[in-house]
């Protein structure tokens, strides 16, 4: 996928053509470093930014204006690794299906969402401010329901190295009372101005697009920073066990092992291919927890390449616990002891490369796709595509090796 | 064979409707790598009261039972088994069974004829033995635990089963662990037999094949089938009132918001209007009412009396003696009765207007051509639309542009409150 460059003097825009849609999207990111206590303040920013602005005050108007605008899917999305990335996107139809004016209509309100935030002699909306302060209590209260999200969260706390993946992205409550509705507004522009800017563009857009998207981004100034990509981590000195009791009728368990030492070939191709081995959709985990043994409906493993870290998981009755511990583990000795069978690994490749294949048919994928390549310096799908295949069996077991217990998280149901 | 011409949209599907029964929708994108298949029966949890194929009295089978055979369906009796030949192509392969429907699915850009054909023999070869019935039973009870876990899958349950008196939504999809336990082969296979026939089931594909060669595809594939002729459903025809079974119910869990639902039964007969035409309306009406063009939902937000926005639905029972229409509206309030007041005064106040109608009739219109605009949408649009009248025509999408506002005003005249039920879901201590 090849794409364009457009250098103005203080941000890059990156564009992708392609008729294939009916949408056009556009994401516009900012860059800046974080204090891990801003997360929750972040979040908040977010969400009070996509409710209202200085154009529709209110909740009522801005989904008005959203309607008029035949509903172009406008988010905020918070991602926090060595830096962090505000991005701001917008998927809206073509014009072509709407009416003439409509592209121009729906970037600057786009644009007024980031530069045009609710605020009353300038500082953010009162009632606004309420309104999405008790909408997070709320949530935070739902969250403390739900024993996927308890489980997720609480074991992957407990990893020994402090690397992005610790983090609960989704804030804290102790956090949210400590937001000063007076600070917001001077914090948020003191951010936006300190942000490397980038402007990602898919789908059929035309020169009118593009001197739209410049005319609302006069005001941003440049700023770079350079990137961290990978985090690794250290050897595991004790492995953490943790028992969490709670009034759920299922248990869950989680594995967290920590890799030491990966390679750029193995981070980017090896990885994938080894947790598509060990818990994929129908893999070893699936095989052997699932079917042979009916301990649980779900046992996968799931992996983040930027934080070197690899866990499984299951849903289980409490009393198989130490069974399906057992077997869990037992499914990644398979593989370091190289019962990996021709058609497994055959199999898991055919399933990434068609998991890329699928990337080219999602406007959202692609998008994504150019913001890990700009910004992270990530593969392009095509990379993917051509590269899966040249993954070894020894180069997984030799992987596989490298992989370290750190934590053994029980969520232990006790209804 | 015909194609179902989608002017609105710029799009066609070619139907054909097959000797053995079988509707069969399909969508050609060849810009697209993904191509998709929905395999669904008419069969859902529901369906638990009927005379099996070959015999003459009713049967009543423990609830649950549609979902226990979806999972049977991927036991073959050779080998491949069905996960490991679609793993095969990097395909994903799942089943999902709903109250109504049970529906088959593979997607996925690879070997795309080959996993079509073999969705279709994979559904149309059952291989129900003694010990792959046991098997499944701890797979389902932790799946049964899993839901038991969602508090909002059993609040949701509870407002359903509180609208019915006759109709079965007292029963769980996924059945209570001791249904799990109950299940037998000979059940199973008598459900199989009695609603897996191509007559009671639809086919949708989109894909970037030459829907013609798909077409033909299947036509070979279900001509070297042996189905049986004169295929009759006796399903257990309900008694359902207009009545709800119970009006108010409270339940004491351990979850940290309270959740109230309030529900509305209305029979379909009463409004003088077709069932998909009703439910658009409903849409808009509750949009109007409650949604975010409201100031009723901001409103109530400002005073503290509800958490988050009000969430709503509308949803139609066929299978009774008469059709019924429910509304379903969901809040977070720790103050029900007024918040149960204050919606009821704002529901019957008749107080909408014309230009928000229009707004939600253009955006209704707008949402087809977003649907179009992946495979998994195009996939959405189908089954959904189908699920309405058990067909899809040009005025699937006509129906929503000849939405008009006098008639919204006409129909909406016979909305009332005098059918409605309430759960309230709070803490425990």
């Amino acid at each position: 996928m090849n794409y364009e460059v457009i250098n103005e003097k203080n941000y890059d825009i990156y564009l992708y053509k392609t008729d294939k849609f009916k949408t056009i999207s556009i994401s516009t990111v900012f860059i800046n470093d974080y204090n891990k206590d801003e997360i929750t303040k972040e979040k908040f920013l977010s969400e009070y930014l996509i409710n209202s602005n200085n154009i529709a005050k209110d909740e009522v108007s801005m989904s008005k204006k959203y309607m008029e605008l035949y509903e172009p899917s406008l988010s905020i999305n918070d991602y926090f690794l060595d830096k962090h990335h505000k991005v701001y996107t917008a998927v809206f139809l073509n014009e072509k299906y709407t009416e003439k004016g409509y592209d121009k209509k729906t970037i600057d309100f786009y644009y007024n969402i980031i530069f045009n935030p609710n605020v009353d002699n300038g500082i953010f909306n009162e009632n606004n401010f309420n309104l999405i302060k008790s909408k997070f209590i709320s949530w935070y209260k739902l969250d403390e329901e739900d024993s996927r999200s308890i489980a997720y969260f609480n074991s992957l706390a407990n990893i020994s190295d402090d690397i992005p993946l610790r983090i609960d992205y989704r804030g804290n409550l102790e956090d949210l009372m400590k937001i000063k509705r007076e600070e917001l507004n001077k914090y948020y522009f003191d951010k936006i101005n300190n942000s490397k800017v980038s402007v990602f563009v898919i789908g059929n857009y035309d020169d009118n697009i593009i001197k739209c998207i410049k005319d609302n981004l006069k005001t941003v100034k440049r700023n770079d920073y350079k990137l961290n990509k990978f985090f690794d981590v250290t050897s595991v000195k004790n492995v953490k066990n943790i028992v969490e009791e709670k009034d759920f009728n299922q248990s869950i368990i989680y594995l967290i092992y920590k890799i030491i030492g990966m390679t750029d070939r193995e981070r980017t191709l090896v990885l994938p291919v080894l947790n598509n081995i060990l818990g994929g959709d129908s893999a070893k985990l699936f095989n052997n927890v699932r079917e042979k043994n009916s301990l649980a409906y779900y046992s996968y493993s799931s992996f983040s390449s930027v934080n070197s870290i690899l866990y499984m998981y299951a849903g289980i009755s409490k009393e198989n616990y130490e069974k399906a511990s057992f077997l869990m583990k037992e499914q990644l000795e398979e593989i370091k002891n190289g019962n990996i069978k021709d058609e497994e690994l055959e199999n898991a490749i055919n399933s990434l490369e068609s998991s890329v294949l699928t990337c080219f048919d999602s406007i959202g994928s692609l998008s994504n796709n150019l913001k890990g390549r700009v910004l992270l310096d990530l593969p392009s799908l095509e990379y993917y595509q051509n590269e899966y295949k040249t993954v070894t069996k020894e180069e997984v077991i030799n992987l596989s090796h490298k992989l370290e217990l750190d934590v053994e998280y029980l969520l232990k149901g006790v209804k | 064979m015909k194609y179902i011409n989608l002017d609105l949209v710029d799009e066609k599907i070619l139907y054909d409707k097959l000797d053995n029964g079988l509707d069969v929708y399909i969508v050609r994108k060849k810009d697209f790598n993904s191509n998709y298949a929905s395999f669904v029966s008419k069969f859902g949890g529901l369906d638990i009261e009927f005379i099996p194929i070959g015999e003459k009295d009713y049967v009543k089978m423990p609830s649950g039972i549609a979902h226990f055979l979806e999972h049977k369906l991927f036991e073959q009796e050779n080998d491949p088994k069905v996960h490991d030949f679609y793993k095969q192509s990097g395909t994903y392969v799942n089943a999902m069974t709903g109250y109504k429907r049970t529906k088959y699915i593979i997607s996925g850009p690879k070997n795309f004829k080959k996993n079509l054909e073999f969705l279709l023999d994979f559904v149309e070869s059952p291989y129900f033995t003694d010990q792959n019935i046991e098997k499944e039973k701890g797979i389902i009870i932790e799946e049964a635990k899993m839901c038991l876990d969602d508090k909002s899958r059993l609040f949701y349950q509870t407002v359903l089963k509180n609208l019915y008196n006759e109709v079965p939504y007292d029963k769980k999809i996924i059945g209570d662990i001791d249904d799990i336990k109950s299940m037998t082969k000979e059940d199973i296979y008598k459900c199989y037999n009695s609603f897996y026939h191509p007559s009671n089931m639809a086919l949708f594909v989109v894909t970037n094949e030459d829907e013609n060669d798909i077409l033909e595809l299947v036509k070979n594939n279900q001509s070297k089938k042996e189905f049986k002729k004169d295929f009759n459903i006796v399903r257990k025809i309900y008694n359902e009132d207009i009545n709800v079974r119970k009006e108010y119910e409270e339940l004491l869990e351990d979850v940290k918001e309270t959740r109230v639902g309030y529900s509305l039964k209305f029979r379909l007969k009463d409004f003088d209007v077709t069932r998909k035409e009703l439910i658009y309306y409903l849409y808009i009406f509750l949009g109007m009412k409650l949604g975010n063009l409201s100031t009723f939902n901001l409103s109530l937000k400002e005073q503290g009396l509800i958490k988050n926005d009000i969430g709503y639905s509308v949803d139609n029972l066929i299978n009774g003696t008469d059709e019924f229409i429910t509304v379903h509206i969901y809040s977070l309030t720790d103050n029900t009765n007024e918040y149960i007041k204050l919606l009821e005064d704002n529901l019957i106040d008749n107080n909408y207007n014309k230009e928000d109608f229009e707004l939600y009739r253009k955006n209704m219109i707008s949402d087809f051509n977003y649907d179009f605009n992946s495979v998994n949408g195009i996939m959405s649009f189908l089954v959904g639309e189908y699920s309405y009248e058990d067909k899809i025509d040009e005025e699937s999408i006509e129906k929503v542009k000849k939405l008009n506002y006098d008639r919204f005003i006409e129909v909406m005249k016979h909305f009332n409150l005098n059918n409605k039920s309430i759960v309230v879901m709070k803490n425990k201590k």
